[in-house]
């Protein structure tokens, strides 16, 4: 089982990955592919960590910001699967568990796009000589903010679903843990399926 | 426009979604991007501070396409620094182009562009077969996934869009027609559609040693075809997900 300390570093690095979605550039760093390569190898499970993130590129693969929607977070609930595999062992728990925890995200990112309307202010009523001042401000407070958001979000998240999903999976018998992992072959049909749809929409 | 300035508004567009609200949308990173030309065009503290709060207001559009804007509000300025232009219709017109920017934006990238780029990387790992997480080379598909995405798709039209949006002003419109983007998303999509018919054909191959499976498979890209064409992809998910539980555990096991 992860101790406290890997939780820790994990939340910090998930809040890095995160600042790609909003804060910074969208390079796609953020993506559950990339996601789940990446946190696979640090937890020296590469395979599974690849294996969850292609499962969850294809399933979230037409979930698209357009215009002021907020999105369900991909990389929540990659990162919240490999971390819950790597604990629980069971895969497609894990992988269940995973995906509700980003629709948890999604209304927390709505009430943080909420509050960041409150600060706006601080421009609004800036004296000429330190406008330029106020917006870097903004911005350091836009990267912090966000940051500090997504490390809280996955410390608590990790301790206490985290922990529900290890007794889940205690009680489960490893036989039926393991019929219910034989799932996981055909899960990309799901992904590839909607894919389709979505390219043939006008 | 010096090439200094150019890339320094390239490099602040990267923050154009920071501190997005509900009130004025991506207000905080438009003015942040802009600041370096305003610093540039006009000397006077009080000018300055008057056209950046001018800035400030709503504005959104698609994070990457918003450089063209971004270009093109830079020209508007130089206009309005020579007192050819108001103030209103900067801020009108950099409003105006907010709505087609974002529209071929949401539908080339996000829409089109995105979603392709996942197939061909979930393409190269599931060509590997129903191992994949052990057979293929992880870092070959995650690193080729954003060199491809970034390289063709979100560094060159940051980088153009402020340079073309500046040069070319309210020309931009026409130049991006010409370039027929409907045409483009098309081809991508009939792509997209072929490549993922040759994945699921490839990968279900690798199933054969257990039928059962291939019927699964097949049977869940179908369902999940019809059903993602009536209701959502969260709907689709939800209902293949318990449907595989059930059929598993009452049926198989």
């Amino acid at each position: 089982m992860l101790i406290s300390f890997q939780i820790l570093i994990i939340s910090l690095l998930a809040g890095l990955i995160h600042l790609d979605i909003l804060v910074f550039g969208q390079f796609m760093i953020s993506r559950p592919i990339v996601v789940g390569g990446l946190l696979g190898y640090l937890l020296g499970i590469p395979q599974y960590g690849i294996l969850i993130g292609v499962l969850f590129e294809l399933l979230y693969i037409v979930e698209i910001p357009v215009g002021v929607k907020v999105p369900v977070d991909a990389t929540s609930s990659t990162i919240f699967s490999i971390v819950g595999f790597q604990v629980s062992k069971c895969l497609v728990l894990s992988i269940v568990i995973g995906f509700f925890v980003g629709f948890i995200y999604k209304y927390i990112d709505i009430i943080s796009r909420s509050v960041n309307s409150i600060v706006l202010s601080w421009v609004d009523t800036a004296k000429d000589e330190i406008v330029i001042r106020r917006i870097n401000l903004l911005v350091l407070y836009g990267i912090i903010s966000t940051y500090l958001k997504t490390v809280l979000f996955y410390l608590i998240s990790f301790s206490s679903i985290g922990f529900l999903l290890y007794e889940i999976c205690k009680f489960l018998s490893s036989k039926i843990i393991l019929d219910v992992n034989s799932l996981i072959s055909v899960l990309p049909a799901i992904g590839i399926g909607i894919c389709i749809n979505h390219f043939l929409e006008r | 426009m010096k090439f200094s300035t150019l890339f320094c508004i390239f490099i602040r567009s990267f923050f154009l979604e920071i501190v997005w609200n509900y009130e004025r949308m991506q207000n905080v990173g438009f003015t942040f991007s802009i600041i370096p030309y305003l610093k540039k065009l006009y000397k006077d503290k009080e000018l300055l501070a008057k056209r950046i709060k001018a800035h400030f207001t709503f504005f959104n559009t698609h994070p990457y396409f918003a450089s063209i804007i971004l270009g093109i509000t830079a020209r508007l300025e130089e206009r309005y620094s020579k007192d050819e232009i108001s103030s209103e219709e900067i801020i009108r017109n950099r409003n105006m182009l907010a709505g087609p920017v974002a529209a071929i934006g949401d539908r080339l990238i996000w829409s089109s562009w995105r979603v392709f780029c996942s197939v061909l990387t979930c393409g190269y790992f599931l060509l590997h077969g129903r191992n994949f997480y052990n057979e293929a080379n992880i870092w070959i598909g995650v690193l080729s996934f954003l060199l491809i995405y970034n390289l063709v798709g979100n560094l060159p039209i940051r980088f153009l869009g402020v340079y073309f949006g500046y040069n070319y002003s309210s020309q931009i419109i026409e130049k991006i027609s010409k370039f027929a983007p409907q045409k483009l998303v098309k081809k991508i999509r009939i792509l997209g559609v072929v490549l993922l018919l040759i994945i699921s054909f490839f990968y279900s191959i690798s199933l054969v040693d257990s039928k059962r499976e291939v019927i699964i498979f097949w049977l869940n890209l179908l369902i999940s075809i019809l059903i993602s064409r009536k209701f959502s992809w969260v709907v689709t998910i939800i209902f293949l997900f318990i449907a595989n539980f059930l059929l598993y555990w009452l049926v198989i096991r």
